[in-house]
């Protein structure tokens, strides 16, 4: 998420506002964050205001200054962030993408060797956190609510509501759910998420491997590959949207034409089939030993994969992966994966005729980089 | 609790092209192994770790640690690989007439002269059938219009098509109808109902001329290849070339020919072909000395065939063979699929009917075939004198289903092809007078193993091109989409 640091001034406590960069009517300023460059005395009743100088005064609402103008144009209205007394500003929603995601809770019943976001107890913050950006929510927004973790089936009858909230709140938006889909084991859990009767959601569930031993290695947790079996099933049994989405990391890179295959055999039912490149960080980092690969060497593999899905006719894209690290052929099934706030591009980058259809890379993943980068030759 | 470090669920194996074994199991998963590694499968010395051994439980041949749910993983594949079965018959063939301007050498049906109207299915009968038909469970319905030439009768054909529309104004059910003609005698007037009413021709075409001419003869004696020709262009302008197929007849006058056969073919415009071996009934029984082959021609015929139909495609014709097609599904595909004619057990009756001319209800056109040559053992009853129930829930219809289910038949049970082939009762049955039959080595037998050793011959190959075919064929679209090439 994208984030600001400025000073504070009478920051009490923090606080969740949409951000508006022209006056708005008193009665609305209360939820609102006001953007101005210059200061202006008349910023009564607002939540905070952002700006370059300090506000002054008795009356004076709260606000954070020593902001660059830069910062202050990439702040738009309709944006939804978090100011807090610290003076940082954390842009929780940004009304320009078509993609904004929602992390529910981060407790999760998997420790991925290779997830970026280490698995922590639970805390109900982040849901209640969730639920205030939801609510200033631009009613029209038609892009994609990603909703995550940790994971959060875990919230059960909480995540319903949740997403019963979204769909009430922004009814053109879909919905992506990612999920290790482990509860939907639970056929009950699976048909009460069904009887929510939401059209536009997608169950985007992770499945690393074709067999049990080496899918349960890879999320470390012994049983998940069967329960994320039945779970498939019992989603395809009520109908609901289903991507499966397979990291590819040093444990499973060898076995993806097998994993290919076992997904079209056991489940021809899903709508889309997606092979993600590592994001080197949190526990990917930690464990890199044991994960990390890099892309170029499993290639051949991984066309292997795409073309069997897209010879049998099931839709099938690579994420995360530049295109100068994939083979010719699979270049038309990656895609610009990466959320813009930690998307980059490295300096070889420039000048590549592929760069304005390449995923580039994750800015959280710098540390751990292919050897293989360079610039197409030339766009096929 | 099993000694053995794994459990290893039923397959079926064959040594393969002396270079290493195909096993088969239940849920149509295919593997190709070498020897030494079989034999530390089945002495349950195959190390956990090897590629094998996870090959071998990813296609579920080995349990996981959890063997309920790789049984249960096994069972979804099975019903779904059965689920052909769930609609009940869907494929209704109505016989409109035995009359039929052609006397060809093959003859399955034993038509009739052109001018023997008692032979015709009056629209009396064509309406109870249609009644009859409507009481099928199944959601789609197919009927088919044969003979004799069933042009020769159009009036049955349209009364047929009406008093079926009508009916399914309030069955709604997804409703076909086909015309099984030589289409030499079609004129415009039936084109135009044809086209209005979305019916659909299939003819048939046994190659260029001198082929066709010498199997499927005119009764005045002209060249029935040149009527056809005239009548086949004139169709494909009116419906469009997509809504006319052909099937063609191997005769031991196609030895040798099919290259021909399939250039006369695309060059005709027809967008694939079927290549049938010959059915030893009707006039073919009797000129089965002239007409008939050893099995093993016809198998080198469909592998010359498939070779060349390959080819074309690669090189940029797009065109299908309808039998490989079907055979492919089955092995590379997780997807149901019904054959009357190949499946188990048998589509006869259960997938398909066929209604004689005086309304009388058989499992398949052959039963019927046998009932012309004095056998009615395979009659199910009459519409007029029978309820559907009777008809298709009676003793000659169990007795099929009970008697074609290679599961339990001897021979084939263990054959490593089980899983995508069929039984085919009513043919055993005249062959060998006991609907079991003697199937391992019989002419049926050699085709389809012949034919199944072919494709996973190719499929062991695993030449990229010819795969980008295959599966163009399997999910209906043009090789290049596939290839991405």
């Amino acid at each position: 998420m994208r984030r600001f640091q400025g000073i504070p001034h009478k920051m009490k406590s923090a606080r969740i506002g949409r951000v508006a960069t022209s006056k708005v009517p008193m009665l609305s300023r209360g939820q609102t964050v006001l953007v101005q460059e210059a200061s202006s005395p008349a910023g009564l009743g607002f939540a905070a205001i952002l700006g370059t100088d300090a506000i002054t005064g008795v009356f004076a609402p709260p606000s954070i200054s020593g902001l660059s103008a830069e910062d202050l144009r990439a702040l738009n209205a309709g944006d939804i962030v978090l100011v807090q007394p610290d003076g940082s500003i954390t842009v929780l929603w940004e009304a320009s993408l078509l993609n904004n995601a929602f992390l529910l809770s981060t407790a999760c019943n998997c420790r991925c060797m290779m997830c970026p976001q280490p698995p922590e107890t639970h805390s109900p913050h982040h849901l209640e956190m969730a639920q205030q950006v939801l609510r200033l929510v631009d009613p029209g927004f038609a892009g994609e609510i990603c909703v995550t973790g940790g994971e959060p089936t875990l919230l059960g009858e909480r995540l319903f509501q949740f997403l019963g909230q979204c769909t009430k709140i922004a009814p053109k938006a879909s919905i992506v759910l990612l999920t290790n889909g482990k509860r939907y084991a639970d056929f009950k859990f699976t048909k009460e998420m069904a009887q929510l009767g939401l059209q536009r959601i997608m169950h985007c569930v992770s499945l690393h491997a074709d067999v049990d031993e080496l899918h349960d290695q890879i999320v470390g947790s012994s049983g998940s590959f069967v329960k994320t079996q039945r779970g498939l099933h019992n989603l395809a049994k009520f109908r609901q949207r289903i991507e499966i989405r397979c990291v590819v990391s040093k444990l499973n890179a060898d076995r993806l034409p097998q994993i290919a295959w076992h997904i079209y055999r056991n489940y021809p039912f899903v709508e889309h089939v997606t092979f993600m490149a590592l994001e080197m960080t949190g526990l990917a980092i930690e464990n890199q030993i044991d994960v990390w690969i890099d892309p170029f060497d499993y290639q051949k593999l991984l066309e292997e994969a795409v073309r069997s899905l897209h010879r049998a006719h099931m839709r099938v894209s690579v994420y995360n992966h530049p295109l100068c690290l994939v083979s010719p052929w699979t270049r038309s099934f990656a895609r610009q994966s990466i959320s813009d706030w930690k998307n980059i591009y490295l300096q070889r980058c420039e000048g590549c005729p592929g760069k304005a259809s390449c995923c580039g890379f994750f800015s959280t993943s710098e540390s751990r980089l292919s050897e293989h980068i360079q610039p197409l030759k030339q766009m096929e | 609790m099993s000694a053995q470090p794994y459990t290893i669920l039923p397959f079926w194996f064959k040594r393969y092209h002396g270079a290493g074994l195909l096993m088969v199991n239940e849920c149509g998963e295919y593997h190709f192994i070498d020897y030494a590694d079989f034999d530390a499968l089945i002495s349950y010395k195959l190390p956990a770790k090897s590629t094998n051994m996870l090959d071998l439980k990813s296609k579920h041949f080995v349990s996981g640690q959890d063997i309920d749910q790789t049984i249960e993983m096994t069972a979804t594949k099975h019903r779904t690989r059965k689920m052909f079965l769930n609609n009940f018959t869907s494929l209704h063939m109505m016989v409109i007439t035995l009359r039929c301007n052609h006397r060809c050498e093959y003859c399955q049906v034993s038509c009739e002269d052109q001018d023997a109207h008692k032979y015709d299915m009056s629209s009396a009968v064509a309406k109870k059938v249609v009644d009859c038909i409507f009481q099928s469970p199944a959601p789609a319905i197919k009927i088919e219009f044969q003979g004799g030439e069933p042009l020769l009768n159009w009036s049955a054909i349209t009364t047929t098509v009406e008093y079926a529309e009508t009916i399914n104004k309030t069955a709604g059910k997804y409703l076909e109808f086909v015309i099984c003609t030589n289409l030499t005698l079609i004129n415009s007037d039936q084109l135009d109902f044809i086209k209005s009413h979305g019916i659909s021709i299939s003819t048939s075409l046994d190659g260029p001329q001198g082929l066709h001419d010498s199997n499927r003869k005119l009764r005045i004696g002209e060249s029935s290849y040149l009527a056809f020709l005239d009548k086949l262009k004139m169709t494909q302008e009116v419906l469009g070339a997509d809504r006319v197929n052909a099937l063609m007849t191997f005769t031991s006058n196609s030895i040798g020919r099919v290259t021909d056969i399939i250039d006369e073919y695309v060059r005709l415009g027809f967008s694939g072909l079927f290549l049938r071996s010959i059915n030893p009934y009707g006039f073919a029984a009797k000129n089965v000395a002239s007409l008939g082959y050893p099995m093993s021609e016809f198998v080198s015929a469909y592998r010359e065939a498939l070779h060349y139909i390959v080819k074309l495609n690669l090189e940029g014709t797009r065109f299908i063979e309808y039998y490989t097609t079907l055979l492919l599904t089955r092995i590379l595909t997780p997807f149901p699929t019904g054959f009357v004619d190949l499946q188990s057990p048998s589509g006869a009756g259960i997938a398909g009917a066929i209604y004689d001319y005086n309304g009388d209800v058989y499992p398949a056109d052959e039963a019927r075939m046998l009932s012309r040559m004095g056998d009615s053992k395979f009659l199910m009853g009459n519409v007029f004198n029978n309820t559907y129930h009777d008809i298709f829930m009676g003793d000659i219809i169990q007795d099929l289903v009970k008697k074609s289910c290679l599961e339990i038949m001897p021979g084939c049970s263990s054959c490593v092809y089980r899983p995508y082939c069929g039984a085919d009762p009513v043919r055993n049955y005249l062959e060998y007078k006991d609907a079991v039959g003697k199937r391992p080595g019989s002419p049926s037998c050699i085709k389809h193993t012949g034919i199944f050793d072919l494709l996973f011959g190719q499929l062991r190959q695993n030449d990229q091109p010819t795969m980008d075919v295959f599966w163009a064929w399997i999910t209906n679209r043009e090789v290049g989409e596939v290839s991405l090439a």
